[in-house]
C-alpha cells in the first residue's frame, strides 16, 4: 500500500517539479523506525521520496526558511495537518501563496517512532514492517509483533481534518483512512484543570525542572520564524536569563505560548522533539481552546482569514470589557 | 613566531581564576568619531598595576558589570602599561555601556590575552601597515613600538583608510605622524569630499597603486573583514610572501583562555593561538577566516 | 591497585546509601512519570527510588539503559555563577562608586555510579579541555577533583551506540576509579586509581576482597566479556581509522555533500546539550539594580547567534557552515588540538535529533564524497 502511495507521490511531484526550485519531502531515515526530511533539487532525485506511516515530521518547519533561501518556488510534501501550518504562514503573509507549491497527501495517521522505540527499550531495530493493524519489528531478540494502534502520534487521536479541506496545489488520495482510535483532544488539559492551583504549579515546576533549554521546541515550530532574533536571547533589555532554572524555563515557554496565540496549528512537533519529554502541547491546547472560545477561530484553516490577534476590533463579540473608571 | 606561553609573562592572567577580572577606573574618554569612543583606564589595585605588562597586539576582556564582557585590543603604547586604552564602536549592548562610561566609573579587565605581534623577529625589516577604520586600534601599539625603537627597523609606512575624514580614529596621532619623518603616512577615504587633499578610493585599490615592494618588508593589516580580504589579495598580487603578511583577527570570544570554544577558526582558537596570525598560518586552515 | 572486590547485589542499595552520607551520589534511574532515564542525586529521590522492577515507586534504578542526558552536568553544570559583583558607594566620598567582586563555589564530594564506558571516556576528554591548556578552569577542576567515578561494564548495544567505531569499548575502564562487572548475584569491583582504592577501603562492610586466584579469574572473565561486547558492537559498525579522520575531513572541507547533509538541521541545541563531550559556553551578566552575577551557561554552535558579532558580521551565518564546524570540531579540530576525537560514540545526539540527523552516516557520506 505504502509503496503504491509513494509511487503516486513521486509521479505527482514530477509533474509539479517544473514549477519549483526545491522540493521538500520525506526520504529513508537513519534507522527503520525513522524517516528523514530531504530537499530535492534535481528531478532525477525525486525517487528518493517515500511516504509511509512514519512520516511524522511536519515539513512546514522548513517552509519559511526555504522560501527565503531560494529565488524560485518551493514545493512541499505535506500531510493535511502540516498544510495547516503552511496556510497559517500564508495568511500571515510570511510566505507567498504563489511561491509555495503544496503536494498534500491524504493521511491515515502517523506513528510516533519514539513510542515504539521506548516500548522496545531502545533496542536496535534491524527491520520494521508497518501495516495498518500490526507492526513487525526485528531486534537482536528476534521478531516481535506490535499493535499499530498503540503507537499513533497523539495528534492523530483527535484529528478531525477532512483531506479535501487542505487540497493544496496537488492532492494525492490515500486509500487508507484514519485508523487511530479516537480520544478527547482536551483530556490531559481537563485532568490538569481538576487540580488546584498549587498542584498545577507543582506539576509545571516538575516538568520545567527537566527543561534543558535546547530550543528544539522553538526551532522546530513552523510558525516561529523569528528564532534567530528571539527575545529570549536579547541582551537589552535582558528579559530572560540564560540560567536554566524551572521559573526561567517556564517563562520561556509562556513567551512561546503567547507568541503562538491564535497561530498554533497544534502539529505537536514541539512536544515530539522535546528530548526531556515535557508535555508542552497542553499549554498550546489550552491557549487554542481560549482562542476558539473567544474568537471562534482555528488557525491554519483558511488562508484568507486574518488571525484574531493580528487584527483589531473596537468591540469583540465574546469579550466582556470591564468598565474603565 | 613568538610563541611564548602567555602564562609565563607577568600579568593578571596568572591569577588562579582566569575568569575573575581586575577592577579598573576610567580616567578619560575620547570621542574619536560620531560612534567610536576611546576609553582610558587604570587598574585600581596598585600592586596589580605595577606588575602589569602587555605586548602590542594583545587583547583584553573589558566589562561593564551588568552588561557583559567583550574583547578589545589594548591600543595604548605597551611601554606604558599603567594606562590602558580601548577603542570601541557603539554597536551592541556592551559597547554602548562602555561608550557611556565617564571618568571615575569602574570596569572589569581580564588581560592580557592572546598572542602579540612578533616585533623582535621583524627587526631590520621594512614595515608596511594597512589599517581601515577602527582596525587601526590593534596596529596603534605596534606603530608606537616601532617609533620608540625606530633604529631597529627600516622604513615604516602606514596606509590608513576610512569612509570619510570624520570616520578616522586617533586624529591627534595621525596629525603627529603626518609631520614625523619616522613614518610615511598615506591616508585615503572612500569618496572625495571638500577639503580632503589626500588619496581617495578603497584601501586595497590605493595599496595596489602605491605598489610597495615586498623586498624585506613585513605587511600587517587590520580592518573590517571585507577590507582585510581584499588587502590580502592585493598583497599576494604584489608578491608578498604569506609568511611576511600578518593580520589580527576577531571572533566572538568569551573566556579568552581557550576553554569556551567559541572563537575557533578551524582548529585554532583566536584567543590563544591568535589574535595575530600570519597569512601562512591562516592559509593552512581549511575554514575561511573572513 | 591490583585489589579486586566483590559486592553482593543485595548490598548495592545499603552501600550506595552509606556513600550518600558524605557525598552526593548520582545514580542512573528511570523516572516512570515521563519514562526518562537520567542521573539523579540519590539523597534527593531516595524515598521514591526502587532498586528492582517490581516496586511501584516513581524512580527505578536502571543500570542497563543509557541516560538521556550525559553525566557531564555533575562537574560542568548547565550554568554556574563565576562571580558576584556589587556597586558600593564609598562612605568617605559619596560620588565614588566602587565595585566589589566575590567568588563562591560549591564543590561537594560527589560519586557518579553506574557510568558507562563511553561516559567515562567523555569525562577524560572534558578533563583535557578544562585541566590543560594555558590555564586550568578552577570551577570545573574543583568539582572534578571531588568526584569519584564508578563505571559498570556495558553489555547492551542500543539503537544509536557506536563506541567501538570511535576507539572506545564497552568495558573500557581506563578513566574510571572503580569498574564494576555484573556477575550473577554479585558485582565484581576492579580498582583502578588511588581515589577508587580509598573508596573501596572505606566500604569494607560491603565490599569483600577477592583472593588472588578468584581475582585472576575475574580479571580474565572481565576481559573476555569486554572482548565479546566489543565484537557485538563492531559487527554493527566498522571501525573507522580514528587517526586519519582529521586529515580526511580537512580534504573534504569543501565537499559538496555538506550542503545536502546539513540542510535539514533546525539549528537547535538538543544534540549539543545531551552530548557528553560538548563543552562550549557563554558568559553573561544578570544584574538586578546595583548588584548581580556573572555566570556561564552552555551554548550551542549550531545557533545563528553563536558567532554573530556585535557589528552584525557573522562568520557562520548559514547552517551549512555551522554544522560543518560542529562535525569538524568533534572529529578534526579537537583531534588536532588534543589528540583525541571529541566523540565517544554514545549516540545520544542521534537519538534526540528532531530531524533524524545521524552523525555517523553524515561523516561517512562526507568522507566518501571528498571531491568538491
Amino acid at each position: 500500500m505504502a509503496k503504491k502511495l509513494t509511487e503516486t507521490i513521486i509521479a505527482k511531484a514530477e509533474e509539479l517539479f517544473d514549477q519549483v526550485e526545491v522540493m521538500a519531502g520525506y526520504s529513508k531515515g537513519s534507522n527503520p523506525l525513522k524517516v528523514s526530511p530531504c530537499f530535492i533539487e534535481k528531478k532525477q532525485d525525486l525517487d528518493q521520496l517515500i511516504f509511509d506511516k512514519l512520516c511524522i515530521n511536519n515539513l512546514a518547519t522548513y517552509a519559511y526558511r526555504l522560501s527565503k533561501q531560494v529565488k524560485g518556488n518551493i514545493g512541499m510534501v505535506l500531510k493535511p495537518c502540516d498544510a495547516k501550518a503552511v496556510n497559517q504562514l500564508i495568511s500571515e503573509e510570511l510566505i507567498d501563496r504563489a511561491a509555495c507549491k503544496m503536494l498534500v497527501v491524504g493521511c491515515a495517521g502517523v506513528l510516533d517512532h519514539q513510542k515504539i522505540s521506548r516500548h522496545l527499550g531502545g533496542a536496535r531495530v534491524f527491520s520494521a514492517n508497518i501495516g495498518p493493524e500490526t507492526i513487525e519489528v526485528e531486534t537482536a531478540e528476534g521478531k516481535k509483533e506490535l499493535k499499530t494502534a498503540d503507537f499513533y502520534a497523539d495528534k492523530c487521536h483527535w484529528c478531525s481534518i477532512s483531506d479535501q479541506d487542505m487540497g493544496g496545489d496537488v492532492f494525492v488520495e490515500n486509500q487508507q483512512k484514519l485508523q487511530a482510535p479516537k480520544k478527547d483532544r482536551f483530556e490531559d488539559v481537563k485532568q490538569l484543570e481538576k487540580l488546584d492551583l498549587d498542584q498545577i504549579e507543582a506539576y509545571w515546576k516538575d516538568e520545567f525542572s527537566r527543561c534543558i533549554r535546547c530550543y528544539a521546541c522553538r526551532n522546530v515550530c513552523p510558525l516561529e520564524v523569528c528564532q534567530d532574533q528571539c527575545i529570549v536571547h536579547l541582551d537589552f533589555p535582558n528579559w530572560q536569563s540564560q540560567k536554566v532554572v524551572p521559573s526561567e524555563n517556564k517563562f520561556f515557554q509562556l513567551i512561546r505560548v503567547m507568541h503562538l496565540a491564535g497561530r498554533c496549528v497544534e502539529c505537536g512537533e514541539c512536544q515530539r522533539v522535546c528530548p526531556q519529554n515535557i508535555g508542552l502541547l497542553k499549554m498550546m491546547k489550552k491557549m487554542n481552546q481560549q482562542i476558539e472560545t473567544l474568537f471562534n477561530f482555528t488557525p491554519g484553516m483558511d488562508v484568507e482569514a486574518k488571525p484574531p490577534l493580528l487584527t483589531y476590533k473596537t468591540v469583540e463579540e465574546n469579550i466582556e470589557e470591564e468598565e474603565l473608571i | 613566531m613568538d610563541k611564548t606561553n602567555i602564562v609565563e609573562s607577568k600579568h593578571v592572567m596568572a591569577k588562579e581564576n582566569p575568569y575573575l577580572p581586575s577592577v579598573a577606573v576610567v580616567k578619560k574618554t575620547i570621542k574619536e568619531t560620531p560612534n567610536i569612543i576611546s576609553v582610558q583606564v587604570m587598574l585600581e589595585d596598585e600592586s596589580e598595576r605595577d606588575s602589569f605588562s602587555f605586548k602590542p597586539g594583545q587583547v583584553a576582556q573589558l566589562s561593564v558589570f551588568g552588561s557583559g564582557e567583550s574583547t578589545f585590543v589594548i591600543n595604548s603604547p605597551a611601554s606604558d602599561p599603567s594606562m590602558l586604552q580601548f577603542t570601541v564602536m557603539k554597536v551592541g549592548v556592551n559597547t554602548t555601556a562602555i561608550s557611556n562610561l565617564s571618568p571615575g566609573e569602574r570596569v572589569g579587565i581580564r588581560a592580557p590575552l592572546g598572542n602579540w605581534f612578533p616585533c623582535q623577529a621583524w627587526e631590520g625589516k621594512k614595515i608596511l601597515i594597512v589599517g581601515g577604520g577602527i582596525g587601526l586600534a590593534p596596529l596603534r601599539p605596534l606603530i608606537f613600538h616601532i617609533l620608540e625603537n625606530r633604529k631597529k627597523y627600516k622604513d615604516l609606512t602606514l596606509l590608513y583608510a576610512a569612509k570619510t575624514p570624520d570616520d578616522r580614529c586617533y586624529k591627534a596621532d595621525l596629525k603627529q605622524w603626518e609631520a614625523s619623518k619616522d613614518i610615511n603616512l598615506a591616508q585615503t577615504i572612500d569618496t572625495a569630499c571638500h577639503g580632503w587633499d589626500e588619496e581617495v578610493g578603497l584601501c586595497p585599490h590605493v595599496l595596489e597603486k602605491m605598489k610597495p615592494s615586498p623586498e624585506g618588508t613585513v605587511a600587517v593589516t587590520c580592518g573590517p573583514p571585507i577590507m582585510i580580504k581584499f588587502t590580502l589579495e592585493v598583497l599576494k598580487k604584489l608578491n608578498f610572501d604569506s609568511s611576511h603578511v600578518y593580520t589580527t583577527l576577531e571572533r566572538r570570544m568569551k573566556c579568552g583562555v581557550g576553554k569556551c570554544g567559541r572563537c575557533n577558526i578551524g582548529e585554532k582558537f583566536v584567543c590563544v593561538d591568535g589574535p595575530v596570525f600570519s597569512l601562512e598560518e591562516l592559509e593552512k586552515i581549511p575554514e575561511p577566516f573572513i | 591497585m591490583e585489589t579486586i572486590y566483590t559486592l553482593k547485589k543485595q548490598d548495592l542499595k545499603p552501600w550506595l546509601e552509606s556513600l550518600a552520607q558524605d557525598s552526593d551520589v548520582y545514580v542512573p534511574a528511570r523516572d516512570r512519570d515521563n519514562s526518562l532515564v537520567d542521573f539523579f542525586n540519590l539523597s534527593e529521590i531516595k524515598d521514591d527510588l526502587g532498586f528492582g522492577q517490581g516496586q511501584e515507586k516513581r524512580y527505578v534504578l536502571d543500570l542497563v539503559e543509557k541516560t538521556k542526558r550525559s553525566p557531564k552536568q555533575v562537574m560542568y553544570p548547565h550554568w554556574e555563577d563565576l562571580l558576584d559583583f556589587s556597586y558600593e558607594k564609598d562612605p568617605e566620598n559619596i560620588e565614588d562608586e566602587k565595585i566589589k567582586l566575590s567568588v563562591s563555589q560549591e564543590a561537594p564530594n560527589s560519586i557518579i555510579f553506574g557510568l558507562k564506558s563511553c561516559d567515562c571516556q567523555a569525562i577524560a576528554k572534558m578533563d583535557a579541555v578544562f585541566g590543560q591548556g594555558i590555564v586550568k578552569d578552577p570551577y570545573y577542576m574543583k568539582r572534578r577533583e571531588n568526584t569519584v567515578l564508578i563505571s559498570l561494564g556495558c553489555d547492551t548495544v542500543f539503537e544509536d551506540c557506536f563506541c567501538t567505531a570511535v576507539g572506545g569499548s564497552p568495558y573500557g575502564f581506563d578513566h574510571t576509579d572503580l569498574g564494576l562487572m555484573e556477575d550473577g548475584d554479585h558485582y565484581v569491583v576492579f580498582v583502578y586509581t588511588k581515589k577508587g582504592n580509598a573508596l573501596a577501603q572505606a566500604s569494607n562492610s560491603y565490599l569483600a576482597k577477592a583472593d588472588a586466584k578468584d581475582g585472576q579469574d575475574y580479571k580474565s572473565r572481565m576481559q573476555e566479556r569486554g572482548r565479546k561486547a566489543s565484537e557485538k558492537m563492531s559487527s554493527m559498525w566498522p571501525k573507522t581509522a580514528v587517526e586519519d579522520m582529521a586529515e580526511h575531513l580537512n580534504k573534504a572541507f569543501d565537499a559538496s555533500q555538506w550542503k545536502k547533509v546539513s540542510q535539514q538541521c533546525i539549528s537547535c541545541g538538543a544534540c549539543t546539550f545531551v552530548c557528553p563531550t560538548c563543552y562550549c559556553f557563554d558568559i553573561r551578566d544578570d544584574k538586578d539594580n546595583r548588584q548581580g552575577k556573572r555566570y556561564r551557561c552552555w551554548d550551542f554552535c549550531t545557533s545563528y547567534l553563536y558567532t554573530l558579532e556585535a557589528s552584525g558580521h557573522n562568520p557562520r551565518e548559514d547552517i551549512q557552515k555551522r554544522y560543518k564546524n560542529k562535525v569538524n570540531c568533534k572529529y578534526n579540530y579537537n583531534f588536532q588540538r588534543q589528540g583525541h576525537l571529541y566523540c565517544v560514540g554514545c549516540g545520544r545526539c542521534v537519538e534526540v535529533c528532531p530531524v533524524d540527523m545521524d552523525i555517523r552516516q553524515i561523516v561517512a557520506a562526507v568522507l566518501k564524497s571528498k571531491q568538491p
